[in-house]
């Protein structure tokens, strides 16, 4: 468990509080509803949390809880710290298992069937009902407003299909839909990013281009030429993702995606992580032409915003904002006795 | 130090019996729990946080942030010199090295509480060793798989020889860096027996919207409403009030109002045993805070919370101590008895409870350590107490840590001391009582005659007067005497052996009678029997 100090990891935070925040206090804001139902992957800082609580996004019971907070953590050591940081109890259980694991659950014929008792020998076999519980549970909070998808691992290999966050990703959308709309903050590490993945994000650009005349101007205006390699790195990155793969679940299940902001962050090794934060509405088989090419062209001209690790680390407002949010989380998580 | 590429073996035990302790031997989830709390304790932890993932209850730990467990030690514990190596008392070491607590542990099998409550559970823990360097290391215990035999097998099988009898399965990865922020020592399983999981989530569901995580406040909504027992609010409640009254922790509040209120005492209960146990309890309160030890269940800090006195009932404080060589070794203690004339609540806090080296040895025992005088009376209920062994008992202590040896001649010393004591104190409470229930007769047959009294002066405008006669047992009840204007009563017939209801029949005779010889038509006899009825039941209640 090697993790870096999420107080002071200030080039996330600009993706947060540039990109995160605004949109959900909008998305809130529209809502006009007190609760909010949240899922998220907090880490032991749990800043995304306090961040939202703290704008009023998400508001705490007469108890003290957490009422609409689902909180998944793959690694059993960090369990019980989440728990004390989000000053206990959240009111759900946290769902200690990996996202990926848990989302693609499928049955077998020991879930199927399992033994009366619960008694059962096989550690194993107990961790496949573990769960299929596990899912069971999840599967039951949805749908959310707000997701927050940060599984940690890296979504970009190829033949997404075989890529088990991927798959949890298509899940989710299956999951939603019961909402109408929710708000999605999807992050992944993009280095490096395997040259088939970028094959097939050329191919998808360049499918789109043969039947959008104004994705081919908007490319031609921006890097003069329609030639994939010829965008900007991080733009392809963004590009790719955005179509390639998340746009793709979307649409497979009926979800049309308004990009609100995609932001690359650099941390202080060197390794680039994008964040997404998508605007998620159901429209069954209706997906509008129109509005995906929208979309596309605003990621082409606008996005994604680039913050180097030399410039986040240093940058007052961030750090002031972060700085904000952990002396709210520590003061808020006194309880008085 | 093994050979370091082996990192997994068997866990090993040298006797069956101790391997019974795989299997768990704790009466209580809090015993469990407690057994935890006090290994953080003797490595001089400050903070000990226990959660249990309310309200699933599918991953539970116990964190401390005490100086860690060395993986030398883990070894130890788990591989070298099997479960029941304790080092905790080596060298006459009887307190701990930091806060002088009284070290609690002393037969090496604290640790596998937790095997109680699930199969297989890891440990982390980030210590200093002897070179001052930081390491860290990852545990994993599994006490349930394919693997490994069962116990019974074993058992069974023939030729089993000691050596062979394998409990579980260890293994450690060490290659995990050492850091700072998480120094100390954790334990903690998402492999919880579905029987642990069932047992808590009883009556959560309904409770989880109201519930609040603080202690004050579960003990206003919650324990103090408790018709009888802490038993019916479920396991999970329980297991919070039963661990603070079993973890070494200090009484919660300021000192004149928890666990007695002095304000709440009549002047009569301010006696000089009533002093000296006062004192007593604030030495020990003292000692609890010294020791600066805390305990957090699910976010809810622990403390001792004893609120007395409770209700109407009329409080006694006695105080108790002794100090003497037992069977070649001392013996001494001190404590407090609290009775009032009334139930204590919840029935979880009648009896004794002792407390050995700060901890609860089982809760409150309402047998008065087999206190033969008095067999599941009511008066059983009104007595509440603590004593706290200075000095001696521990050899007396069964494995559980829940429970004497009856037959330890320091627990029969301790019982007796105790029982001469309880002579005493329920010799008190019932003269207490006794003088409270003479009292409020008192005042009941003098509220009685008055309503008779009433009666007259009201519906015959006192031209009546009520006399009382001895007249035989062959006369009625009430004569009426209309020359002489007198009503008489006949105390000779007895209508009740009960005084109450021997009232009420006289005051409804008299009132027949007042009726039946001042009204001249049926409809004014019925309505002024009736008035007077009304009078008699409201002043009967």
């Amino acid at each position: 468990m090697s993790n870096p100090d999420w107080d002071t990891y200030y080039c996330k935070h600009a993706a947060r509080l540039h990109g995160w925040l605004p949109a959900a206090l909008e998305y809130h804001q529209e809502l006009n509803q007190a609760v909010i139902k949240y899922f998220t992957l907090p880490d032991i800082s749990a800043i995304d949390i306090f961040m939202l609580e703290q704008a009023g996004v998400l508001q705490r019971d007469q108890n003290g809880l957490l009422p609409h907070v689902v909180i998944c953590e793959e690694d059993e050591r960090k369990v019980a710290d989440i728990e004390r940081v989000v000053r206990p109890p959240i009111r759900e259980a946290i769902i200690n298992a990996r996202l990926q694991d848990v989302l693609t659950f499928q049955d077998d014929p020991l879930t199927l069937h399992p033994p009366p008792q619960g008694w059962v020998r096989s550690r194993r076999d107990r961790y496949r009902l573990y769960l299929k519980q596990s899912f069971e549970r999840l599967r039951l909070f949805f749908p959310f407003n707000i997701i927050n998808f940060d599984p940690c691992d890296n979504m970009l290999t190829p033949q997404l299909g075989s890529n088990k966050i991927y798959r949890a990703l298509e899940r989710i959308f299956v999951l939603q839909k019961a909402i109408t709309e929710f708000l999605l903050f999807i992050t992944t590490p993009i280095a490096p990013v395997h040259a088939e993945t970028l094959e097939q994000f050329r191919r998808d650009l360049q499918n789109n281009i043969e039947s959008h005349k104004d994705l081919k101007d908007s490319l031609l205006a921006l890097a003069g030429r329609l030639d994939f390699d010829q965008l900007d790195e991080h733009k392809r990155i963004a590009i790719g993702i955005a179509k390639s793969v998340l746009i793709r679940a979307a649409h497979q299940e009926g979800w049309a995606c308004e990009h609100k902001g995609i932001y690359i962050y650099e941390n202080h090794s060197g390794n680039n992580y994008l964040s997404s934060v998508v605007r998620c509405t159901q429209v069954g088989n209706e997906i509008d032409p129109i509005a995906y090419g929208q979309d596309i062209l605003r990621i082409i001209n606008n996005m994604p915003e680039y913050y180097p690790y030399s410039w986040s680390s240093t940058n007052p407002e961030i750090k002031t904002h972060l700085d904000g949010v952990v002396a709210f989380r520590d003061s808020s998580r006194v309880i008085p006795q | 130090m093994p050979n370091s590429s082996e990192k997994n073996g068997p866990i090993r035990v040298s006797e069956i019996s101790i391997a019974q302790l795989s299997r768990g031997l704790y009466r209580s989830n809090a015993a469990a729990f407690k057994e935890l709390v006090s290994n953080a304790w003797d490595a001089d932890a400050k903070n000990v946080w226990i959660s249990t993932n309310f309200p699933e209850f599918d991953f539970i730990s116990c964190t401390d942030d005490g100086p860690g467990m060395s993986l030398d030690d883990f070894l130890k514990y788990f591989s070298e010199k099997g479960i029941g190596y304790c080092f905790k008392r080596r060298g006459n070491r009887d307190t701990t090295d930091i806060y002088e607590r009284p070290i609690i542990g002393r037969l090496g099998v604290g640790m596998l509480a937790i095997g109680q409550l699930c199969h297989s559970f890891q440990i982390e823990s980030h210590y200093i060793d002897e070179d001052g360097e930081g390491k860290a290391y990852l545990g994993e215990i599994v006490l349930l798989d394919e693997a490994i035999r069962d116990l019974d097998d074993t058992i069974r099988r023939e030729g089993t020889e000691r050596e062979d009898i394998e409990v579980g399965r260890w293994s450690y990865n060490d290659d995990i860096p050492y850091d700072e922020s998480r120094r100390g020592f954790r334990i903690f399983s998402s492999d919880v027996r579905e029987t642990f999981r069932d047992e808590m989530k009883q009556g959560v569901e309904q409770l989880r919207d109201r519930l609040p995580f603080e202690l004050k406040r579960l003990h206003l909504e919650y324990y103090s409403k408790a018709a009888r027992s802490i038993r019916e609010l479920g396991s999970y409640l329980r297991t919070i009030w039963e661990l603070c009254i079993l973890c070494p922790l200090p009484y919660y509040g300021e000192i004149l109002k928890y666990p007695i209120d002095i304000a709440a005492l009549t002047e009569d209960a301010v006696t000089d045993e009533y002093a000296k146990a006062l004192t007593m309890i604030s030495e020990r309160q003292s000692k609890f805070n010294n020791w600066q030890f805390d305990v957090t269940f699910d976010g809810v800090q622990l403390y001792r919370y004893l609120q007395l006195p409770q209700g109407k009932g009329i409080p006694r404080v006695f105080y108790t101590s002794f100090s003497d060589t037992i069977a070649d070794r001392p013996l001494s203690f001190s404590g407090y008895i609290y009775a009032q004339t009334e139930a204590v609540r919840p029935l979880e806090l009648s009896g004794i409870q002792i407390r050995l080296r700060g901890v609860g040895i089982g809760g409150y025992d309402s047998t008065f350590l087999n206190y033969y005088e008095r067999i599941e009376t009511i008066r059983n209920r009104w007595v509440s107490g603590e004593i706290f062994i200075d000095d001696g008992l521990e050899a007396a202590l069964n494995l559980d840590r829940d429970s004497f040896n009856e037959h330890d001649e320091h627990y029969k010393a301790l019982q007796s001391h105790v029982h001469k004591k309880l002579d005493t104190v329920f010799g008190e409470i019932e003269r207490v009582a006794a003088r409270k229930r003479r009292a409020s007769r008192d005042q009941r047959d003098k509220g009685l005659s008055d309503t008779l009294q009433d009666i007259n002066e009201q519906e015959t405008k006192g031209n009546l007067e009520i006399i009382y006669s001895d007249m035989g047992t062959a006369s009625p009840l009430v004569s009426v005497d209309m020359n002489n204007k007198q009503i008489m009563l006949n105390t000779s017939l007895i209508l009740s052996r009960r005084k109450k209801p021997q009232m009420m029949i006289r005051q409804i005779a008299l009132a027949y009678h007042i009726a039946k010889n001042l009204t001249d038509t049926e409809e004014d006899r019925y309505e002024v029997f009736y008035r007077m009825l009304q009078k008699i039941a409201e002043e009967s209640v």
